[in-house]
C-alpha cells in the first residue's frame, strides 16, 4: 500500500453527519500566551543575570541561542505525543502509557514538588525584584529620600515573605472564588506586564552608557560614599576573580545548561491539550511551543542586549555576582534590570509603570503553576494515588478548594524557608534541574523512544511523522535523552552551576524520586485493602 | 461481591469496543454496560478507481490500495478510529455529495451493519466466559439501531425497562438527554425525559440496590460541565476563556434526588470525568477519549448492601 500525505483534505474525504461535538476552546493563539506566562520575562532576566555572573568569561545572549537549540528535541517530542494522545492530560501520561503507572507516577511527582517549590520562590522574588525596585527608583526619580529607603526595606527578606505571601494566597483564593476569577486576574496581568515592558526596552534603547554611569554613581553615592560606584564595582569583581572574555567551550557549555532553567519550560500546554484546538496535529502544538520559546527569548535577549550596551558586560557581571554571593559593596537593593532602566529616566509614573510590569509577570508565573499543580493532583486523586478529597469540588464555589489550599500551605511553607534559610536556594536550584532532567525530561525521551513499539496501536492510529521510516518521536526522544544526560553531566560536575553538593545531589536525585515511590506504594498498598488495584487505571486492555 | 465495568460514548470506535469486550477478563468482571453514543459520525469512503485498485483519504493521509489485504488493514485502521469505512465510486460518491437522503441512508446502513457485527463478537466472546452485558444508544445514536439492539439472543439492551443485573441489584436505563444544541436523534424535553425515568423508577422493587444508568448526566454536579455554546455553536468566552457551564439534565437531578438510587452511570459529556454525590448516590462519569482509541471506563464492586469501592481506568 503506497501512502503520501495529501496538503490537505478535501471535502468529499469523509463525511460527517450532525450529532452532538465537544468543542475545544483553547486556541493555539491561548497555549502560546499560557507558555508566555510560565517561562516569564522577569524569570528570563533572572537567568540572564545568573548566567551573566557565574559564566563570565562567555557571551551570555550566545549560551541562550544555544540552550533555544538544544531544547528543540524537548520542544518536539512533547509536542508529538500531544498529538498522539491530545486529551490525556501531559507527560503522567505519556510516561505511564509508554513506560509503566509507576515509572510515570514518580516522574511527575517530582515535576509536582519542584512546582511546588518553585511557588515559594518566584513569590519571594516579587518584593525584592518589583515592589523594593519601584520604590527605591521612584524615590530616586522624586529625589526622596524616604522612598529610596523605604525601597531598601522592602529588599529585607521579611518583606519577601509579606509579598510572597500576598501573591502565594491572593492566587489562591482567587482560584477558590472561581477559575474564572483567576483567568481574569491572568488577563490584567499579562496588560500590565506588556505594558510594563515597553518602558524596559524604551528606556534601555533610547539612553547612553556614560548617562547610565553618572546615574548609577549618583543612586549609589549615599550608600556607599564613593564616587564612582561603577567601577569599584568592577574592581571588586576583578578582585573576586572573575574574567570577563576568553572562555572556553566548556565555560560556554556550562552556561548554555544554566540557560536550561529557563529554556526547559516551554511545553507547559501539555498539561492542557485537552481543552486545545488543533491538539492532535503536531504542528499546531510545536508552533504554540516552540513559538512562545522563541519569543520569550527573542525579548530576554533584546533586554540582554540593551542592558550590556547601556551597562556594560562587565559591570553587569560584576554587580550580579558580587550580590548573590554577598559580597564586595553592601548594595541598597537588589540590582535587577527594573532597577536600571528605572535609573534612567526623570517620570516616576514611567518607573511605577515599568515595575508594576515587572510584578505581574512574576505573579503570572505563579498563576500558571497553581492551575498546572491542581490538575496534576485531580489526575493523582481520579487514579487513587492521592485522597479523594483533594479532587473534590466545592458545591459552593464551584472548584478545587481543597487542592488549592494544600497548595497554598506548601507553598507558603517553601516560601518562608527560603526567606529565612536563602542557602535553601540551592536545593530549590538542585530540585529543578538536576530532578527535572533526570526524572521528568529524561523519562519523556524515553517514552519517546519506546512509545511507537510498545503502543504500537496508539501511536499507528494517530498522524505518524517518520524520517527515512524512523518515527520521529523515537529520534527526538533519543535526542531528548541526550540533551538531559548533556545538562547532568556539567551539573554534576561544574560547582559553578551551583547543584553539585552531595546534599544537594542526595536531596534532588535520590530523596524526592524516593518520596514519590513511597507516596505511590503507600497508595498501593492501602487502595489493595480496598479492593482496588492501581496498576489498572493506566494499563492499556488488548483490543482483540 | 459484584464487579460491573462501565464505559460510554465509544462513538463506533471498533478498538474501544474490543477493549469493552476485553475488560470483562483484564479487570476481572462479571457485569459489562456500555453506555450510550456506541455509533460513529463519520464515513470514509474508500473510492474503487478504474485501474481496479482503491483511493482514500484518512487523517490527511492518502492511500492507494492494490490488494485486498491492503483494503481489509485499512478498513480495520478506519474501524479503529471510529469512523465508518464505506467502499463506493466515484459517480456513487458525486452522487452523495448533493444528496443528503443518500448520505444518510449510507449512515444508516454502516451503522447497523456494525453494530450487528459488534453483537455477533459479543456474543461469541462473552457467552463463554458467562460475562452478562449491557448495550443502549445514547442521544446521538439513531432509533434504527434500537431493533439491531433488541435482536442480540446473548446482549441485552436495557433501556426502558427495570433489568435484574445480579441477585442483589436492579438497573433502570435511557439514553435520551435533554435537547442539545444539536438536536440529536434522542433529545427531548426535560419534562418528557423525567417522565421516562420515573416510569422505569416505579416499578424498581429494592431502590436501595438500583442503578440509573442515565446517559445524560445530572444538572450542575461537576461532571456534567461543557463549554457555553452561541447559537452558531462556536464557544462563548468570557476574559479570554471558555465559559463552562453545567449541560447536565434537570430531569434525571431530580429523579436522581427524589429516589436516591444507589449509583448513578452517565456519560454523554467526554471531558468531564469525574464523581458526584446527590444525597446517598454516587454518580459516576468516565468521560470519554474514543478518538485515541483509550477506553475510559469505571469498575465498580457492588456489595449485597452498598458500593464498595470505584476505580476511574483509561484502558
Amino acid at each position: 500500500m503506497s501512502s503520501k500525505e495529501s496538503s490537505k483534505e478535501s471535502s468529499k474525504e469523509i463525511f460527517v453527519r450532525k450529532s452532538s461535538g465537544i468543542t475545544r476552546t483553547v486556541s493555539p493563539l491561548d497555549a502560546f500566551l499560557l507558555n508566555c506566562g510560565v517561562m516569564g520575562l522577569m524569570f528570563g532576566l533572572l537567568m540572564y543575570s545568573t548566567t551573566i555572573a557565574f559564566f563570565s568569561s562567555v557571551d551570555a545572549k550566545l549560551a541562550l541561542v544555544l540552550s533555544v537549540l538544544a531544547m528543540t528535541p524537548q520542544v518536539l517530542t512533547y509536542s508529538l505525543f500531544t498529538a498522539a494522545m491530545p486529551r490525556s492530560g501531559g507527560d503522567y501520561v505519556f510516561i505511564s502509557r509508554s513506560i509503566n503507572l509507576p515509572v510515570g507516577f514518580v516522574a511527575n511527582f517530582v515535576m509536582w514538588y519542584t512546582q511546588l517549590m518553585w511557588i515559594g520562590l518566584a513569590a519571594s522574588l516579587v518584593s525584592p525584584t518589583g515592589v523594593s525596585v519601584a520604590f527605591a527608583t521612584a524615590g530616586f526619580v522624586l529625589k526622596d529620600p524616604n522612598l529610596m529607603n523605604l525601597g531598601a526595606v522592602f529588599a529585607e527578606p521579611l518583606w519577601s515573605f509579606v509579598i510572597g505571601s500576598i501573591v502565594i494566597v491572593g492566587a489562591g483564593l482567587a482560584l477558590i472564588r472561581s477559575v474564572r476569577t483567576l483567568f481574569r486576574m491572568q488577563n490584567v496581568l499579562y496588560v500590565l506586564a506588556i505594558i510594563g515592558t515597553i518602558p524596559l526596552i524604551g528606556l534601555l534603547a533610547f539612553s547612553s552608557h556614560d548617562y547610565f554611569v553618572s546615574q548609577f554613581n549618583s543612586y549609589m553615592a549615599p550608600y556607599l560614599n564613593i564616587p564612582d560606584a561603577y567601577n569599584a564595582i568592577i574592581q571588586e569583581g576583578q578582585k573576586a576573580g572573575m574574567a570577563f572574555s576568553g572562555g572556553s567551550i566548556l565555560v560556554l557549555m556550562s552556561a548554555v545548561v544554566n540557560w536550561v532553567f529557563y529554556t526547559g519550560f516551554a511545553y507547559f500546554t501539555n498539561y492542557s491539550a485537552g481543552e486545545q484546538k488543533g491538539a492532535h496535529r503536531f504542528k499546531v502544538n510545536f508552533a504554540s511551543m516552540y513559538g512562545s520559546l522563541i519569543f520569550s527569548c527573542a525579548l530576554v535577549l533584546v533586554i540582554a542586549w540593551l542592558l550590556e550596551r547601556v551597562a556594560g558586560h562587565d559591570f553587569l557581571a560584576s554587580i550580579f555576582f558580587l550580590y548573590t554571593l554577598r559580597m564586595g559593596p553592601s548594595l541598597p537593593i537588589a540590582p535587577y534590570a527594573g532597577l536600571f532602566a528605572g535609573l534612567l529616566t526623570n517620570n516616576a509614573l514611567v518607573v511605577w509603570l515599568m515595575n508594576i510590569g515587572i510584578i505581574a509577570w512574576t505573579v503570572l508565573l505563579a498563576i500558571v503553576i497553581y492551575m498546572m499543580l491542581t490538575r496534576i493532583m485531580f489526575a493523582w486523586s481520579f487514579d487513587k494515588l492521592f485522597p479523594k478529597w483533594i479532587s473534590d469540588i466545592s458545591p459552593r464555589f464551584k472548584s478545587p478548594v481543597k487542592a488549592t489550599v494544600t497548595t497554598i500551605v506548601i507553598g507558603e511553607l517553601f516560601l518562608a524557608a527560603y526567606v529565612l534559610i536563602p542557602q535553601l536556594s540551592t536545593f530549590i536550584l538542585s530540585g529543578f534541574f538536576l530532578a527535572q532532567n533526570a526524572y521528568v525530561w529524561m523519562l519523556t525521551g524515553v517514552s519517546g523512544v519506546l512509545f511507537p513499539s510498545r503502543k504500537k496501536e496508539l501511536y499507528q492510529s494517530g498522524p505518524k511523522h517518520e524520517i527515512a521510516g524512523i518515527p520521529l518521536i523515537r529520534i527526538t526522544g533519543a535526542l531528548t535523552v541526550f540533551q538531559c544526560l548533556f545538562c547532568l553531566y556539567f551539573l554534576l560536575t561544574d560547582s559553578n552551576l551551583g547543584v553539585n553538593t552531595p546534599f544537594a545531589i542526595g536531596y534532588s536525585l535520590v530523596l524526592m524520586p524516593v518520596l514519590g515511590i513511597i507516596v505511590y506504594f503507600v497508595a498501593k498498598m492501602y487502595r489493595k485493602r480496598q479492593g482496588i488495584d492501581i496498576g489498572l487505571a493506566q494499563s492499556e486492555i488488548p483490543p482483540e | 461481591m459484584t464487579r460491573l465495568f462501565y464505559a460510554t460514548d465509544i462513538h463506533g470506535s471498533e478498538k474501544c469496543f474490543g477493549k469493552f469486550l476485553n475488560a470483562a477478563k483484564f479487570y476481572k468482571a462479571s457485569i459489562l454496560i456500555l453506555g450510550g453514543d456506541i455509533t460513529g459520525k463519520v464515513l470514509v469512503p474508500i473510492i474503487a478507481t478504474e485501474e481496479k485498485t482503491w483511493t482514500c483519504t484518512l487523517l490527511g493521509t492518502k492511500y492507494d490500495l492494490s490488494t485486498d489485504e491492503e483494503l481489509i488493514d485499512l478498513e480495520k485502521k478506519i474501524r479503529f478510529s471510529g469512523y465508518y469505512p464505506f467502499r463506493t465510486t466515484r459517480a456513487e460518491m458525486d452522487e452523495v455529495g448533493s444528496a443528503e437522503k443518500k448520505l444518510d441512508d449510507i449512515f444508516s446502513r454502516m451503522m447497523i451493519e456494525t453494530l450487528e457485527r459488534w453483537l455477533r463478537i459479543a456474543e461469541e466472546k462473552l457467552q463463554p466466559q458467562g460475562v452478562k452485558c449491557f448495550v443502549s444508544g445514547g442521544n446521538d445514536d439513531r432509533l434504527d439501531i434500537k431493533p439491531v439492539l433488541k435482536s442480540s439472543r446473548y446482549i441485552i439492551d436495557p433501556e426502558d425497562q427495570v433489568v435484574k443485573i445480579d441477585d442483589h441489584h436492579e438497573m433502570i436505563t435511557s439514553g435520551y438527554t435533554n435537547i442539545t444544541p444539536w438536536n440529536c436523534p434522542r433529545d427531548i424535553p426535560e419534562e418528557d425525559l423525567y417522565k421516562r425515568i420515573v416510569s422505569m423508577a416505579d416499578m424498581v422493587q429494592d431502590m436501595r440496590n438500583c442503578i440509573f444508568n442515565l446517559h445524560c448526566p445530572p444538572y450542575d454536579t461537576g461532571i456534567d460541565a461543557a463549554p457555553e455554546l452561541d447559537k452558531d455553536l462556536k464557544p462563548v468566552t468570557r476574559s479570554g476563556q471558555s465559559n463552562e457551564i453545567p449541560a447536565g439534565c434537570k430531569a434525571v437531578l431530580q429523579a436522581i434526588e427524589k429516589y436516591q438510587p444507589l449509583l448513578g452511570l452517565h456519560g454523554h459529556i467526554h471531558e468531564s470525568r469525574g464523581e458526584a454525590r446527590i444525597g446517598k448516590t454516587v454518580c459516576l462519569n468516565p468521560g470519554s477519549e474514543y478518538g485515541e482509541g483509550i477506553l475510559r471506563g469505571v469498575i465498580v464492586d457492588l456489595k449485597d448492601d452498598g458500593v464498595k469501592s470505584w476505580q476511574f481506568t483509561s484502558g
